[in-house]
């Protein structure tokens, strides 16, 4: 195919927008999928990312669409998540394009994340074609939004095309508009090989394959590749492209958007970002354009059976290998053995990663609170990068604390900024700015603990705003923090995993909440346990489970016995996951209760 | 020899709140070839002879004491303990004297409650005042032994409740009480209207009440929930938690023989068509151990170990030496015996998990 005939686009919105939907649409009226084949959400390809709606590895396709100027193109479809914690996943497909379908919700308008998302597009110089989705919905707005889109991103929408990807109106238009106004790869085919590495996936029978768009020259199989920033040679097997099945092709061209695949074994060499070049004839530089993400949030991760640490190392390392975002490094507790200290972009990925090493790899595991990194600054002048509360260092040889802020653009109806308001300030936000966006929305601005965004900040958002506002953040700064450690005491043993570090002034609050909540999470035992939460020396929250009394099957008779048996073999299954520490059973939720108590 | 046999008889006129068991309310329909089935089922072991009998349900007493005849005399003449179970709306005295004549020498009535609006939150059909009349009319007979079953830990009952219950129970002199807790099952209309379990410690309070009461009134605590005056032990409960075979006959019922345990099929439709269809479970000797311990744990006399260890090639005290010492306050160790106290007896489950988690 011309390579002016070629399109390599994404479509970014903001989570819920529909662009999956669109997607799907697109995958249909090309014919790229059978309608019998055409399972919702096709490009979604993980079961987590089907089931909670939302996108989590970007996926590319190819597809030939046959225009009205009676010309074939090639179009390369790249899938991108909405969520705020995968940005830098958008970032990576963005880099693999040259223009970006921006689909907006012509009922709810213009969101923060649709914000985050233009702003990396306009950056990585894409060409933006908005498109109003929805427009069926009977709350639909096309025009008020089309001035929003305007007045906020400044781009033009007098000839946005107004869609409803559910029902596929006017998607044919949009297949046109992709032709006529996104601009074709501008790459040499003869020049020197130059292709971007932006996801790959390891498989069992041929290694690890990397996903390329190759912006320079070509690769075909028996080339050696050279990945420019590990320097590790491979001789290519096989490339090919998704459509969205796996198609074997003789060779990449410059313009496509396809997969490598070249007997890789070690991890370590395919670099999300790398820039992949032809031994022969090597390019001189590197493709630019990918930002390196740096983690936000940590916690522990421990499998439940400590015999599975090595498990759980391999499992960590393959989901690593195409999930640049995910850091990783072996840490102990006394309370839990051996595990990792693992690093996330936010809750939600920490969440999908936690999820996908207990269903891909069948791994039970136990999650600590989560930690942002504080910077503790200790009286001999030396400062620490502390993420995990247990190993902060004495009171007395810390001089201060400083923590991380973020600054958070929130968009609420107008009729919820007092709610927001509150809730920012009870979470120690500091106002910044308030904008009126439109007749019914205000841009709330705030500079805001990271800390406190972690706890429950996404959860009480909705519940004030009625799940109205929405919301992105991004790194501003560190600043100093009257911070303290706090400790819980079981049975009068401090468990190293359950030490938080909390503002000072919400200490007891927050420490008797968590009384509270371990009380509930941990089932009762043959003895009472005290619950304590303690700063320093000094009990600050007290509570007690109380003795187990009575777990009997009143009846068991002949007819019984299987089904009491099942009965224990499920009350087994729970002891299973249960840590013992000292000589109390702990639950694996009882190390997340921090997120889940209410300390109102 | 199989030492015992249990009939289930699924029918009953009304629907239990907490009962999961198979039951359907009677059918005529259904009825003449489910008959023709059970009958069947149990001539086919030719059994000679027979030390226990046991006629469960559902609801015995529902049948005509022609059915009865038919179904009974499909068993040798001499059984020692011949029990069936009862309820107060559908045993009259004609019934009771068939029944005696026909070798039934111990009755289990389901009485549940002595207070009228807790037997309604049962959805049981008949008061308190029919049950205490048809004890009496039992007292009179001459059955030679009988139980009766009572609930504790319904909704909204209070201590003051079981009192009164365990108070009129004394009174009437009956030799055997099984007591239960309500367990809220999934199936059972309690599990599915959304029926909160009582508190736990409340639980355990009136456990503690009717145990330490029936035991100074004379009553041995010989099971986790049985009590009895001396020499009126169910000889048929106990051959399930001594680890016997017994024969189950019937839709619903379950058996074991030669040490393989079986159920048979839950649906009436099927039973009627097909016959028992039953489905042997598939357990290794280790895991038919843990069934020994999880009955035998259940008395107060406890497991011997000597023979559990001859029979399931294992030693008790060696493979289970960790949980033994985690609990060891509770245990007790009496000859070749080990057995639990009152307080183990209360957390048997937990104690069971632990047996359990010992591969």
């Amino acid at each position: 195919m011309d390579q002016k005939n070629i399109r390599n686009f994404c479509i970014i919105a903001h989570i819920d927008h529909g662009k999956s939907t669109l997607a799907d649409r697109i995958l249909e009226l090309t014919d790229t999928v059978e309608k019998r084949e055409m399972k919702d959400q096709i490009l979604d390809s993980m079961d987590l990312e089907r089931e909670r709606g939302i996108t989590i590895k970007l996926n590319a396709v190819q597809l030939v669409y046959h225009a009205k100027d009676g010309q074939d193109y090639l179009f390369h479809l790249i899938d991108t998540p909405g969520h705020v914690d995968f940005t830098y996943e958008v970032s990576r497909s963005l880099a693999a394009c040259d223009g970006a379908i921006l689909v907006v919700d012509a009922a709810q308008g213009v969101q923060a994340q649709t914000l985050a998302n233009v702003y990396l597009a306009l950056e990585n110089d894409l060409e933006i074609l908005p498109v109003l989705n929805k427009v069926d919905l009977p709350s639909a707005q096309p025009e008020v939004v089309k001035k929003e889109i305007e007045d906020l991103i400044g781009l033009d929408c007098s000839e946005a095309v107004e869609i409803s990807a559910k029902s596929g109106l006017n998607v044919d238009k949009v297949l046109e508009e992709i032709v006529h106004k996104l601009p074709s790869p501008k790459g040499d085919k003869d020049a020197p090989t130059q292709a971007l590495v932006f996801d790959s996936f390891y498989d069992s029978y041929r290694g690890i394959i990397a996903f390329v768009s190759v912006k320079n020259g070509t690769i075909k199989p028996k080339d050696k590749i050279r990945f420019m920033a590990t320097g590790a040679e491979y001789e290519v097997t096989e490339v090919g492209v998704r459509t969205p099945k796996e198609v074997v092709e003789d060779q990449l061209n410059c313009g496509d958007v396809g997969w490598v695949s070249a007997a890789i074994k070690n991890i370590e060499d395919v670099r999300v970002g790398d820039t992949i070049t032809v031994a022969s004839n090597p390019a001189s530089e590197p493709l630019s354009g990918y930002r390196e993400m740096h983690p936000m949030v940590y916690c522990g991760l421990y499998p439940v059976d400590n015999a599975r640490y090595d498990d759980l190392k391999e499992a960590l390392s393959k989901l690593k290998l195409n999930d640049a975002a995910l850091h990783f490094e072996p840490e102990t507790s006394q309370a839990l053995g051996f595990g990792f200290r693992c690093g996330f972009l936010g809750l939600l990925h920490m969440d999908v990663v936690e999820e996908r090493l207990e269903r891909e790899y069948n791994l039970s595991l136990i999650a600590t609170s989560p930690s942002v990194i504080y910077h503790v600054y200790k009286t001999d002048g030396i400062m620490e990068e502390i993420d995990n509360p247990s190993a902060l260092p004495e009171p007395q040889k810390v001089d201060h604390i400083e923590e991380p802020y973020v600054k958070c653009d929130i968009m609420v109806p107008k009729e919820y900024v007092g709610p927001m308001m509150d809730l920012c300030q009870k979470k120690r936000g500091e106002y910044v700015d308030l904008q009126v966006l439109d007749d019914v929305r205000m841009m709330m601005v705030y500079q805001m603990p990271l800390s406190e965004i972690i706890y429950d900040f996404f959860d009480k958002m909705k519940s004030c705003t009625k799940g109205y506002a929405s919301f992105d953040y991004e790194f501003s700064g560190y600043r100093t923090s009257s911070l303290v450690k706090m400790d819980i005491l079981l049975n009068g043993q401090i468990v190293d995993a359950l030490s938080t570090i909390v503002f000072r002034d919400f200490a007891y609050n927050r420490g008797n909440a968590m009384a509270v909540k371990l009380k509930d999470l941990i089932p009762k035992q043959q003895f009472e346990i005290p619950v304590q939460a303690a700063i320093g020396g000094k009990i600050i929250a007290r509570t007690n489970i109380k003795a187990l009394r009575k777990n009997v099957l009143a009846k068991c008779y002949g007819g019984d016995i299987s089904r009491k048996k099942k009965l224990l073999e499920k009350q087994k299954e729970g002891k299973k996951r249960m840590k013992m520490v000292g000589s109390v059973e702990i639950p694996q939720e009882a190390f997340m209760a921090v997120l889940s108590m209410d300390d109102d | 020899m199989v030492p015992s046999a249990y009939v289930h008889i699924p029918f009953c006129d009304s629907i239990c709140a907490y009962c999961d068991f198979v039951r359907i309310q009677k059918n005529e329909s259904f009825f003449s070839s489910w008959k023709e089935k059970l009958i069947q089922e149990i001539q086919e072991y030719k059994i000679s002879s027979l030390h226990t009998l046991y006629f469960g349900g559902g609801t015995p007493s529902l049948l005509s004491v022609d059915d009865f005849v038919s179904i009974r005399n499909c068993f040798p003449k001499d059984i020692e303990e011949f029990t069936v179970e009862c309820n107060p709306e559908s045993l009259d005295e004609d019934k009771l004297n068939a029944y005696v004549a026909l070798g039934v020498n111990r009755i289990s009535l389901g009485v549940q409650s002595f207070k009228d609006d807790l037997l309604k939150v049962c959805r049981r059909t008949h008061t308190a005042s029919q049950a205490i009349s048809v004890i009496e009319n039992i007292k009179k007979s001459s059955v030679s032994t009988f139980s009766i079953d009572l609930i504790f830990g319904l909704p909204n009952q209070t201590m003051e409740d079981v009192k009164k219950d365990i108070f009129t129970f004394l009174s009437l002199d009956i030799p055997h009480l099984s007591i239960y807790s309500l367990q809220i099952e999934e199936n059972s209309i309690f599990g599915k209207t959304g029926v909160e379990p009582c508190d736990s410690d409340l639980e355990a309070d009136m456990f503690e009440y009717i145990t330490k009461t029936l035991e100074a009134a004379g009553y041995i605590h010989y099971e986790i929930s049985s009590f009895c005056k001396p020499g009126h032990y169910s000889k048929h409960n106990l051959a399930y938690w001594q680890d016997k075979d017994f024969y189950g006959f019937g839709c619903g019922a379950s058996g074991r023989l030669d040490g393989i345990r079986y159920d048979n099929t839950t649906s009436l439709k099927e039973y009627c068509s097909l016959g028992p269809c039953p489905v042997y479970i598939d357990e290794t000797l280790a895991e038919r151990g843990m069934d020994a311990i999880m009955m035998a744990l259940r008395t107060k006399f406890g497991l011997n170990i000597k023979e559990w260890n001859l029979k399931y090639q294992s030693d008790f005290k060696e493979h289970y030496a960790q949980v033994l010492d985690k609990y060891r306050e509770y245990f007790c160790f009496e000859g070749e015996c080990i057995y639990l106290k009152d307080a183990g007896l209360e957390i048997l489950n937990t104690i069971l998990v632990d047996f359990m988690l010992i591969e």
